[in-house]
């Protein structure tokens, strides 16, 4: 079966910006075109598959032929993916196995998203929506209060504390400081982390991404068409997606994402590599507590030790096991829902080509991982990607 | 006919007579007994007749205007328009009483603590801009809410071997349909700040300082998220025991929604 290589890799910065969808989308999506070594035009992109929430509801239906018409791809096969805040992963996913499949060489995954432009009363009601609106929304919970519930559970089943959280939000914070496309480049430090505005007890807003704007883009193209676009065409290695409830009362447990541990452990399976074999990972933290699940869920961290795993400061770029979201991750670097999941893959890629500013480089890297969470772990995206096939 | 012991359940006040129940709000403001912050004649009338079946079935009660029969149904009581075996009577003040021949029962039982009355004129403000509010994002419709009203308040789960499912899964049509005791122990717990609650809660949630959300193991393993009583300032602790007692969750387009909160008994 064919191979798959990304080899464009665009996207807007990531915050609060001036942008509108489609000025956002367009930017992106030339970016990532214009970043093919050997030159492509967008007249050859045969297919595209966008991921967005559609944050506020501005293009709810047919988002990805509005957004297509705008970077010179009008009249291809289009669709938007929807899978919360995992959408672009899952749009990466299906972008890979239109090529896999045969139907398509060059294809286009990206994602999007406007969060800023609403006033506060209509973002209030868009935040939340990837829960279970009958049953978790109605019991008071938005995301930041249902992985407050996930946080103090594992504090009280594992040897950790909310320190634990300070630790991934200062190195979260570092990384994102030199990231130019960051939302938030700002250090800060363990004392002033430990101590911010309770968001949903124990979660500080230390612990909590920001609400973004931001577009990313992708082209990916199949093996004998990628030689010839790029020199350095970076490899899907593995792919794997699954998913489980929707709400985590449904769950058997609060302190682990099983979907993220059966979509790992299919790219796992299909790359032929194993955690120890990742260079670096950019991991979902949408929420401090996700990245010490997620570390584990990952293979990175044993059960339970994920906590100890950010205290001892194993995923700091060149300094511990494996660099955890070099990028920034979500906290520093930004959640633009939609956009994030290829926002990570454009990150891994520009990483595996040394692409990136150079006190955020990660050194002697072959295969990145980038894991993608939809809602409080109802869905998730694996993809393991890597310079050499 | 005069009631004279009263003792505290789901966080009102109980009087039994010989006549049937007297149940009112614990909170007193001016002298005058007036609602909880997320509570009125609807749920106190549950309380009521939920007391009365602990004595014996209840056949059919009719209710006045003022509740809202269809959450007296869907809680598991029978409602009638007349010749009832229970009538609900309601008080000027924010009590009721539960008898078979509509009477008045009263208590002469000085039991009430005082509420703040800021506070009361601020939780009734809330949920009236509430009431009169509209989504402008997620939303549960008013046909979601009544078909899901009885599994909301009954805690209908479906047993399919030693597995329960709640709520009910549309495909396991095959199970048996049990009832699950509300009671629960604390799983974990959060308080989000006035800010970070749902937009549903967005005028309530300022005056309340923030909402508490508790995941709770039920009966069977089957686990729930659901919110404090408003009227509840116990700090919750994990592995604490709490009851699951009918409040107002939240109200939009003219539809006040009922469920479970939890209570500490």
């Amino acid at each position: 079966m064919v191979d798959v290589a990304i080899v464009g890799a665009g996207q807007t910065p990531y915050g609060n910006l001036s942008l509108t969808l489609k000025e956002m989308w367009a930017q992106a999506a030339q970016k990532a075109i214009s970043s093919v070594d050997n030159g492509i035009a967008a007249s050859l992109i045969e297919e595209a598959h966008i991921g967005s929430t559609t944050f506020g509801g501005e293009q709810l239906g047919n988002t990805a032929a509005l957004m297509t018409e705008h970077s010179g791809m009008e009249g291809i096969s289009v669709r938007r993916v929807e899978n919360a805040c995992a959408s672009s992963g899952f749009a990466f996913r299906d972008a890979w196995m239109t090529i896999k499949s045969g139907e398509a060489d060059v294809v286009i995954a990206g994602g999007i998203e406007k969060m800023n432009d609403l006033t506060p009363e209509r973002k209030r009601f868009w935040l939340g929506v990837s829960g279970d609106t009958e049953w978790e929304r109605l019991a008071g919970l938005t995301f930041p209060a249902t992985y407050a519930l996930m946080a103090r559970r594992y504090f009280h089943e594992f040897d950790s504390n909310h320190d634990d959280l300070v630790h991934v939000s200062v190195k979260n914070h570092a990384h994102g400081f030199a990231n130019e496309v960051a939302h938030i480049r700002k250090e800060v430090s363990f004392e002033k982390a430990a101590s911010g505005f309770m968001v949903a007890d124990p979660l500080t807003l230390y612990d909590c991404c920001p609400t973004s704007d931001g577009a990313a883009c992708v082209v990916l193209a199949a093996d004998h068409v990628a030689r010839k676009l790029s020199d350095t065409p970076v490899w899907v290695k593995g792919s794997g997606a699954a998913s489980d409830y929707l709400a985590l009362h449904d769950r058997k447990s609060s302190t682990e994402i099983m979907a993220s541990q059966r979509a790992a452990k299919k790219a796992y399976s299909m790359s032929g590599l194993t955690s120890k074999d990742i260079g670096l990972a950019e991991v979902h933290d949408c929420f401090t507590i996700a990245e010490v699940m997620a570390c584990e869920d990952l293979g990175f961290a044993k059960r339970g030790e994920g906590g100890l795993f950010a205290r001892e400061g194993r995923g700091i770029i060149n300094q511990g096991d494996v660099a955890i979201n070099p990028s920034g991750g979500l906290k520093s670097k930004g959640h633009p829902l939609g956009s994030t999941g290829v926002g990570q893959i454009v990150e891994a890629f520009k990483q595996l080509r040394n692409e990136v500013e150079p006190s955020r480089q990660v050194r002697d890297v072959e295969d990145a991982l980038c894991h993608n969470v939809g809602g409080s772990g109802a869905t998730c995206a694996v993809h393991i990607l890597g310079r050499e096939i | 006919m005069s009631a004279t012991e009263c003792i505290p359940l789901h966080g009102h006040i109980l009087c039994l007579t010989p006549s049937g129940v007297l149940i009112r709000s614990r909170f007193i403001l001016d002298g005058d007994r007036v609602h909880g912050p997320d509570s009125d004649y609807t749920c106190l009338a549950i309380t009521g007749l939920c007391a009365l079946s602990e004595e014996s079935e209840i056949k059919t009660v009719q209710c006045p205007s003022g509740i809202d029969e269809r959450v007296i149904n869907s809680y598991g009581f029978n409602t009638v328009k007349e010749n009832s075996e229970w009538n609900i009577v309601l008080h000027k003040d924010a009590s009721l009483s539960i008898t078979r021949d509509s009477s008045i029962i009263t208590s002469n039982i000085d039991d009430g603590e005082e509420i703040d009355g800021e506070f009361y004129l601020a939780m009734r403000r809330a949920w009236d801009e509430e009431l009169r509010s509209v989504s402008q994002g997620a939303y549960v419709s008013e046909q979601q809410y009544f078909k899901g009203l009885e599994s909301r308040l009954r805690l209908l789960a479906q047993k399919n071997g030693e597995t329960y499912h709640w709520p009910a899964r549309e495909d396991n049509e095959e199970c048996a349909t049990v009832a699950l005791d509300r009671k629960g122990t604390v799983e974990s717990w959060t308080k989000s700040s006035a800010a970070g609650s749902p937009s549903e809660f967005a005028f309530r949630s300022p005056v309340l300082d923030g909402m508490t959300t508790l995941l709770l193991s039920l009966e069977g393993g089957v686990k729930g998220v659901f919110l404090l009583a408003d009227d509840d300032d116990t700090i919750p602790e994990i592995g604490s025991n709490v009851e699951l007692v009918v409040r107002k969750i939240y109200a939009q387009e003219g539809l006040m929604r009922y469920g479970l909160k939890a209570h500490y008994p």
